[in-house]
C-alpha cells in the first residue's frame, strides 16, 4: 500500500512532508475498543513503537504499570516509557506490538523498529512527486 | 460526481487508487487541500490536541488531552476524525 508524505508547518512559515500514518491502538489486555485515528511519525530512527500516554489512558491503559524503561531522543536527555502490549491498526492490518507510552513525546507516536519496522517493509520515496511511503506486510510463517 | 470521491473516503490517504483530482492528494505539493491543511494546522492551538474532520477541511475538535478532542469530536458529529498532537512550537522534527 501507499501513502502521501503528510505536509506539517515549519518555523519559516513553510512546510514540510512527514512520513507519517493514520493508525489505532487498542488494549488487548481489557479488550478495549480501538482508540480514534491519529497521525503517527514513521521513524526508522527510534527503537520502538511509542505513544503518548494521553491516548493509552484513555483506552484503559495503566500506563505506570507497565514495564518502566528509559529512552532518549537527540537531546540525549532520559525520559521514562512504559512497555505495554498494544493492538497496532496500521495500513489495513492488525499486530500486537510491544510498546512504549510516554507523557513527554511532542508528538502523537512514533512507529520504530521493534513492532513495526520489524513487521513490515517501509519504502521511503522522496524522489517523486509527490512523495510517499509503501509499505508491504512481512510473511511470518 | 465520479465514484473516486467515495473511494477516497473508504481508503483514506491511501493512493494505491491514482487520481489526477487535486481533492484526492490529501498531502501532496501544490493542491488546494494540502494547503488547507496547512492552514489549518497553522491555525490550531500548540501544545494541544487537534481533530480534524475525515476529509482534513477543518478542525472539529481542540483540547489538552486525547480524550477531550475524542469526545468534542463525536459532539461535533464527526465520529471519524484524525486526531494529532501539536507540538510546542512548528519545528523541523528530530526524534
Amino acid at each position: 500500500m501507499k501513502f502521501p508524505f503528510k505536509n506539517y508547518p515549519n518555523q519559516k512559515g513553510e512546510s514540510d512532508f512527514w512520513p507519517v500514518l493514520q493508525v489505532q491502538i487498542s488494549n488487548p489486555a481489557k479488550h478495549s475498543p480501538p482508540s480514534k485515528r491519529f497521525e503517527a511519525l514513521i521513524d526508522s530512527g527510534a527503537s520502538r513503537c511509542i505513544f503518548h500516554a494521553n491516548i493509552g489512558k484513555a483506552i484503559g491503559f495503566d500506563i505506570e504499570k507497565g514495564e518502566p524503561e528509559d529512552t532518549f531522543g537527540i537531546s540525549g536527555k532520559p525520559s521514562p516509557i512504559w512497555i505495554h502490549r498494544a493492538g497496532l491498526y496500521v495500513a489495513g492490518s492488525i499486530i500486537t506490538v510491544r510498546a512504549g507510552f510516554s507523557y513527554e513525546i511532542p508528538l502523537a507516536a512514533v512507529l520504530g523498529r521493534i513492532g513495526f519496522f520489524d513487521n513490515y517493509k517501509i519504502t521511503f520515496d522522496s524522489s517523486v512527486s509527490p512523495p510517499g511511503i509503501e509499505i508491504e506486510r512481512i510473511a511470518r510463517i | 460526481m465520479t465514484d473516486e470521491s467515495e473511494v477516497t473516503l473508504t481508503v483514506g490517504n491511501c493512493i494505491s487508487y491514482v487520481s489526477t483530482s487535486p481533492i484526492h492528494l490529501g498531502g501532496f505539493v501544490a493542491t488546494d487541500t494540502a494547503s488547507q491543511r496547512l492552514d489549518l494546522l497553522r491555525s490550531a492551538p500548540l501544545n494541544a490536541w487537534i481533530a480534524l474532520s475525515e476529509d482534513e477541511s477543518r478542525i472539529v475538535a481542540t483540547g489538552a488531552s486525547y480524550q477531550e478532542v475524542a469526545e468534542g469530536s463525536e459532539k461535533a458529529g464527526e465520529p471519524n476524525p484524525i486526531i494529532i498532537k501539536t507540538p510546542v512550537r512548528w519545528l523541523a522534527f528530530s526524534v
